[in-house]
Parts: C-alpha cells; sequence; structure tokens
C-alpha cells in the first residue's frame, strides 16, 4: 500500500516537473552585457576555488592586495586539479558557487560550456597589455570569460651533465631523440625519458598531440569544428611516440609528473617534457647550485621534416555569474593582472606572466631557460577549445594506453579513438 | 535501497504485557494510539533526512535521466527537453558502461566470498581461539573501517608500485614482482584486495554479534551427544548464523556493487579502463558535463543494487 502511494508520488512529481520541462528557442545563452566594477577599494569576503599545486602558494599574494583593501577578506580552498571540473559543476547546480576561480586551460572549455561564468567587465584590464593569443584563450565566442593570470609552453628538460658524461648532444629532432634515450639507456638510466602516463588522460593525448603536430598532423582542425584523430600524420606518430615504449625508452607506469623530481633526482629519468614550474620543483628541493650543475632545458624536439610544436597552457581567472561578491573578486583579477604581482608569482610558481611588459624583467629576460619557453611558445599547440576536450582526452589517452601496453596498433587505438569522438563531437 | 518501509520499522503493537495495571480495551486503544505517535516522532529524523538525503535526489535523478540535461542546462534544469528513455539505451549500449558493468560485477563476486568468509574466520578466532589481546586483535581488525580511505589508497598506491614494498617483500620470496597497477588482472586484485581490507572489519563485527547470540547451551547438548568440533561448526553455528550470513551478504554486495572510492584513488579506472566502476563511469560522465547520462547510469546501478539485494533477501531467508 504505502509502496504503491510512494511510487505513485514519485510518478507524479517526476510528471509535475517534466511538464515545466522544454527548451526555450534560443539558447539561454550569456547576456553580452557587462557591468562595470565599482569604485573604492574591495570590501567583503572572496571566496576563492584555486586547483592544484599553485594553491599553496597563493596565499603570498594576499598580503599585498589586503593591504591596498582592508575590509577585504580572501578565503580560499584548495581544490584538486582532477576534482575541479566536476566540485564546479556541482556547485553551479546547487547555486553555491564562489566568488572567484582560478582555471587551468585543461578544464576551461568544460566549465565555460556550462554558461555559468560572467564576462570581463569592459574597462577591467588592459587587453592589449595582454598576449594577443593567450587573451584569446579566455574567449569564447568573442566574449571575454577569463582573464589570463599565467602561460608556459613545455619544453624538453633534461640532465645535461649526464648527457655530456654519455657523450650525447641535446636532441634537437626525433631522430635525435630517440638516439639521446639509447645512449643513456646504455650507461645505465632505467628509463631515460618521461612522458605523461598514468593514469592516460586528456594530459597523455594532450602531449601526442604535440607529436602530432611535429609530424604535420593533430587531433582537432583548426577551427576547432571536427576531430582528426586518425589522421595519416597521427598515426605516424604515434608509431613514433609507441616505439620509444616499446624500446623500454619510457616507462607506462610512471614516473607521473610530480614523481619525475625525485627520478630526475637520481638519475633513473634523464629527460621530461614539462613545464617551467618543474625548474621550480627542482630548485626546492634540490638548490639553485643543483639545478644549475644539472638540469638544462631546450624547445622540444622538431618533426622528420622540422616542423616544431610544444604543448601550451596556462591558467585565467573567472567568476561566476551567481557570485555573490563578484565586484571585490573583479578588483582581485585586476590586482593580479599588474605586471609586479604576475612577477611575483613567477617567483613563487615559476609560472610565466601573461602582460606582456613583465617579460622584460632581468628575472625573466635573463634565464637561459626561459628563453626556450618563449621559443616554445611561438609555435604553440593549445588544448582543443572544445567542451567536449576532456571525454575526447581520457578517451584518446586511454587508446594511447593500449597501443603502448601492447594491445593495440596505432590504427587501430586511433581509429576506435576517432569513432568515439565523433559521436561525442566538439560540443557546439 | 534495501530500507524497509516505515510500517515494517514501527513497533508491533503493545501486547499489554504483565508490567501493565490496565488491560481493559479502552485503554489499550489509547495507549497504542499514542505509542504509535511516539514511534512517529521518533522516526522522523530518521525519515526526513532519507527523504531529503535519498528520496528526492533520487527522485530527481529520474526525472533528470529522462531529458537532455547536459552542465549547459545545471542552472537552469527545468528548460530542458523530455527524451524519454533515450539515455537508457544510450548508457546501456555504450561500451564503456558495459565495461563497468562487467567490471563492478567482478569487484562484486570476487570481494563479497572473500569478505564473508574472512569475516567469519575472525570472527570465529575472535569469539573463541585468540584468549590473549582479544581486544586488541579486535581492534585492529576494526580499525581499517574506519581508517580515512584516501590516505589509505595513498599508502597501498605506495605499497603497490614497481619499486614499492609489496614486490620487495615478493622480491625476497624469490618470486618476481607484479607490474600491480599497470597490468589489469593485479590492478583488479589490488582493488579487491583493498576492499575487504577496508570491509572485513564490519563483516567481523556483525558476525561476531552473530556468534555471540548463539547460546551456549544448544553447544553443550552438542557436545554431550558426541559431536565434533567441525560437525558442531556445519550443523550448529553455521545455520543459526543463517541471518547474520544473509546481512553480511546484502550490506556487502551492495557496498561493492557501489564500488567507487577504491578504484578512484588507487586506479582512476585504469590501466585499459579494467578497474572502472559503474559509480566512477557516473562521475566521470557527471564531469564530461552529461549530466542527464550520468543519472541515467546512476538509476541503471539503483536498479542494480534494489533488484540484487531483493533478490538476495528471497534466496538468503530462512525458512522460518
Amino acid at each position: 500500500m504505502s509502496r504503491a502511494a510512494g511510487l505513485g508520488a514519485a510518478v507524479a512529481i517526476t510528471a509535475v516537473t517534466l511538464a515545466g520541462c522544454g527548451r526555450a528557442d534560443d539558447g539561454a545563452g550569456a547576456s553580452g552585457a557587462s557591468e562595470g566594477v565599482s569604485d573604492g577599494p574591495a570590501t567583503g569576503t572572496i571566496e576563492l576555488w584555486a586547483a592544484g599545486a599553485e594553491g599553496e602558494e597563493l596565499p603570498e599574494l594576499f598580503d599585498a592586495f589586503i593591504e591596498d583593501n582592508p575590509d577585504v577578506d580572501i578565503n580560499m580552498t584548495p581544490i584538486p586539479e582532477e576534482d575541479f571540473v566536476t566540485k564546479m559543476t556541482a556547485a553551479i547546480a546547487a547555486g553555491t558557487v564562489p566568488d572567484l576561480i582560478y582555471v587551468f586551460a585543461e578544464h576551461q572549455p568544460a566549465l565555460f560550456a556550462t554558461e555559468a561564468f560572467a564576462p570581463v567587465p569592459d574597462g577591467l584590464v588592459d587587453e592589449s597589455a595582454f598576449f594577443e593569443s593567450v587573451w584569446e584563450t579566455g574567449q569564447v565566442d568573442d566574449v571575454a570569460y577569463g582573464v589570463p593570470w599565467f602561460t608556459y609552453a613545455r619544453v624538453f628538460q633534461y640532465r645535461a651533465d649526464l648527457a655530456e658524461a654519455a657523450g650525447v648532444d641535446a636532441p634537437e629532432n626525433w631522430d635525435d631523440l630517440r638516439e639521446f634515450a639509447r645512449t643513456l639507456k646504455d650507461t645505465g638510466v632505467a628509463y631515460p625519458l618521461g612522458f605523461y602516463v598514468v593514469p592516460f588522460d586528456e594530459y597523455t593525448a594532450a602531449q601526442f598531440d604535440t607529436f602530432a603536430h611535429q609530424n604535420g598532423g593533430g587531433i582537432i582542425d583548426d577551427d576547432n569544428s571536427a576531430w582528426t584523430i586518425n589522421s595519416p600524420e597521427n598515426v605516424e606518430a604515434l608509431e613514433f611516440y609507441s616505439s620509444l615504449f616499446a624500446d623500454g625508452f619510457v616507462s607506462p607506469d610512471g614516473p607521473t609528473s610530480v614523481d619525475s623530481v625525485a627520478y630526475l633526482t637520481e638519475g633513473r629519468l634523464a629527460g621530461v617534457l614539462n613545464g617551467p614550474w618543474l625548474r621550480g620543483w627542482i630548485k626546492d628541493a634540490n638548490g639553485q647550485e643543483w639545478l644549475d650543475a644539472h638540469m638544462a632545458a631546450l624547445v622540444p624536439p622538431a618533426g622528420p621534416d622540422g616542423e616544431r610544436a610544444a604543448s601550451i597552457g596556462g591558467g585565467n581567472w573567472a567568476v561566476p555569474e551567481d557570485a555573490d561578491n563578484a565586484d571585490a573578486a573583479w578588483k582581485f583579477v585586476q590586482y593580479a593582472s599588474e605586471p609586479e604581482v604576475q612577477l611575483t608569482w613567477f617567483g613563487l610558481m615559476g609560472n610565466l606572466p601573461t602582460v606582456k611588459v613583465a617579460w622584460d624583467d632581468p628575472a625573466i629576460a635573463d634565464d637561459e631557460a626561459l628563453d626556450e619557453v618563449r621559443a616554445a611558445m611561438e609555435f604553440g599547440v593549445p588544448i582543443p577549445a572544445v567542451p567536449t576536450w576532456n571525454q575526447v582526452g581520457k578517451i584518446l589517452g586511454e587508446q594511447i594506453e593500449r597501443v603502448v601496453r601492447g594491445g593495440a596498433t596505432p590504427q587501430e587505438a586511433l581509429d576506435t579513438a576517432q569513432a568515439e569522438a565523433e559521436s561525442i563531437g566538439v560540443g557546439r | 535501497m534495501a530500507t524497509t518501509t516505515p510500517e515494517e520499522r514501527a513497533p508491533s503493537p503493545p501486547s499489554g504485557g504483565r508490567g501493565s495495571p490496565h488491560r481493559h480495551k479502552p485503554r489499550s486503544s489509547v495507549l497504542r494510539r499514542s505509542q504509535t505517535r511516539a514511534a512517529w516522532i521518533f522516526l522522523a529524523p530518521f525519515l526526513l533526512i532519507t527523504a531529503v538525503f535519498t528520496a528526492i535526489p533520487v527522485v530527481a535523478a529520474l526525472g533528470m535521466s529522462l531529458t537532455d540535461l547536459t552542465s549547459r542546462d545545471i542552472r537552469t534544469p527545468l528548460a530542458v527537453d523530455f527524451v524519454g528513455l533515450e539515455n537508457f539505451v544510450d548508457v546501456l549500449t555504450d561500451v564503456a558502461f558495459q565495461r563497468s558493468m562487467l567490471n563492478t560485477a567482478m569487484f562484486v563476486l570476487l570481494s563479497v566470498p572473500l569478505n564473508l568468509v574472512l569475516g567469519l574466520a575472525l570472527a570465529l578466532l575472535l569469539n573463541r581461539g585468540i584468549r590473549r589481546l582479544r581486544t586488541f586483535f579486535r581492534a585492529a581488525a576494526y580499525l581499517p573501517v574506519i581508517t580515512n580511505i584516501v590516505a589509505a589508497a595513498v599508502i597501498w598506491q605506495y605499497a603497490f608500485a614497481p619499486r614499492g614494498p609489496v614486490n620487495a617483500a615478493l622480491e625476497n620470496l624469490g618470486t618476481g614482482g607484479l607490474n600491480w597497477l599497470g597490468e589489469p588482472p593485479s590492478a583488479v586484485a589490488a582493488i579487491v584486495m583493498l576492499g575487504v581490507w577496508r570491509n572485513v572489519g564490519t563483516c567481523m563485527v556483525l558476525f561476531l554479534a552473530g556468534l555471540q547470540s548463539i547460546p551456549e547451551s544448544v553447544y553443550e547438548a552438542a557436545a554431550v551427544d558426541g559431536a565434533t568440533a567441525p560437525r558442531r561448526f556445519w550443523s550448529i553455528t553455521l545455520p543459526l548464523l543463517q541471518p547474520t550470513t544473509l546481512l553480511v551478504t546484502v550490506l556487502m554486495t551492495v557496498s561493492f556493487l557501489s564500488i567507487f572510492e577504491e578504484p578512484y584513488l588507487l586506479t582512476a579506472g585504469g590501466p585499459l579502463g579494467s578497474t572502472r566502476s559503474i559509480a566512477l563511469w557516473v562521475y566521470e560522465q557527471f564531469g564530461f558535463g552529461n549530466t542527464a547520462a550520468s543519472m541515467a547510469g546512476s538509476f541503471i546501478l539503483i536498479a542494480f543494487v534494489s533488484v540484487v539485494a531483493v533478490v538476495q533477501f528471497r534466496f538468503l531467508r530462512g525458512k522460518d
């Protein structure tokens, strides 16, 4: 009796709820109109969600902001990187959004697809002060939702001392890379190269995409409208990529990006493709002297026809449309866009500024390793800027795992990934 | 979802037992009504919490699973189109979801029997076998239940690393190490081990309570009749433990059907998707923005849990 009644109630509620459903004819997109930010200092509490390791250092920047805005409080919640989209999506659904987030390039398309973020207010920052290509990463359909906060290109970072001892030059192209790995393997380096492996996800896929570009391919077409995962160039690139695993130069079991500091220090790993923060991590672990004596950086090796590519990314500030204290949040963004603040951040995390003038500072201009990063940004390959990237990237990552763990040929794996990616689409 | 309805939980009518001074009917009826009311008042917090945190979300998920809701609609969840059972068809025909069903079935079939056997063995040891330090051993076996799973998973991940302590121990024994989290079979084994390690304490406590409710006199009578220890175990302990066994089986099956933390933390569903459970698939789809699909997936999971629980109650219930 009561079960039947309960079921009846459930059906009734569902029916009533569904009766109110139905899409409006035009997508309820962003209004596009952006209100300005008020004059005067920021007040109230800024709820800030930060992803990844950056969250640990961020509070270092709060003091100066609070000094200028004595009535403001910043309450920061660090969120593990891999949970960021899920937690943020849940918060948007529940209406419990923070005032300000700090979102990685990898997560941005998926988050901006929720259409729950406010456009950047007119006149908040000077658009032309930013690198143009970097400013574009915060845009959706020509409306800016994110203010770029840092940027980077992943470069080849290697144990220069080990390479010298083994008598091998820094790798300029794919053949060199193989030679570099073989020589160092012969001198006893367990796995000379470290790639983005476990857990074979969108990071693996993005790394593979740079190899694809070095071979004249790429996993998505130029205007981000169709997946091109199983092109012949990509298949060839995956053949090269996976052959480095097959020859025992790369392990499919790690180290992970974070572990690579210890592996590089121990000399069980000789070269990785990673961002400039890795140098900061190594410095923290072993000191500046060790870093200078052992590590060097170089733009990623070129493909067979000399084509260059490096994966680029970064992080943008964004303010949810439902934020309680958007005004103060935007003021913090304004503060974070000052060159000096970006330079402080560079000092803390090794993440590069997005405003051009900051790059003239000696701290950046005089650093040889950063010259390579800057050079690599010229041929940077961004994360495919489509809302379905995380899903497709995860699928492609798993297909790459199938190849490197010996289960499938590059052609089979990329065909499978392409078929699944096509059925998912680009989300627009 | 194996909870009983409020009626089943409500106390049985007062028997007007020996201590009751007034036994005539009108008073009894008044008493009964006031006791029913008291029962409802006591039940109210539980019912309210269940309604708010279980019943309403379940109904909402059912509703959402019938629409084309995606992450783009989550602020206006009513402005979506009704698509009927399309999501359910899509989810059930999705290769990754089918794989996650198989993975989940594998976790259940391996973990539940292991938990039952080990939990019962521990309970028997603690009930009779171990005399010294009984409290210590009981606490030690229960400790994983209250240990934070995130911390535990980090330690297990380290333990199963290619150069971790588990492989070091195996190499000391003369066998080669395994690429634990890098090969599907051993990764499944690692998840099962973590799951059993984490749940065996619960099974032990339940079995221990069951064992202690068996009257000593039954064993004494059997001993007088010349029943050997194994005979006493098979003919007395196991049959009298049947209600406990049923309870533990259902609890563990439900718990392993919805297994999430272990694969999420230890392997992220890999290698090669071999440890992606249904719950993990649902979580991922939600993160990808496929809200309606993830609701459909979670509803399918709820349906599995309900069906399995009902079937187990029907088949394992004693003939009383």
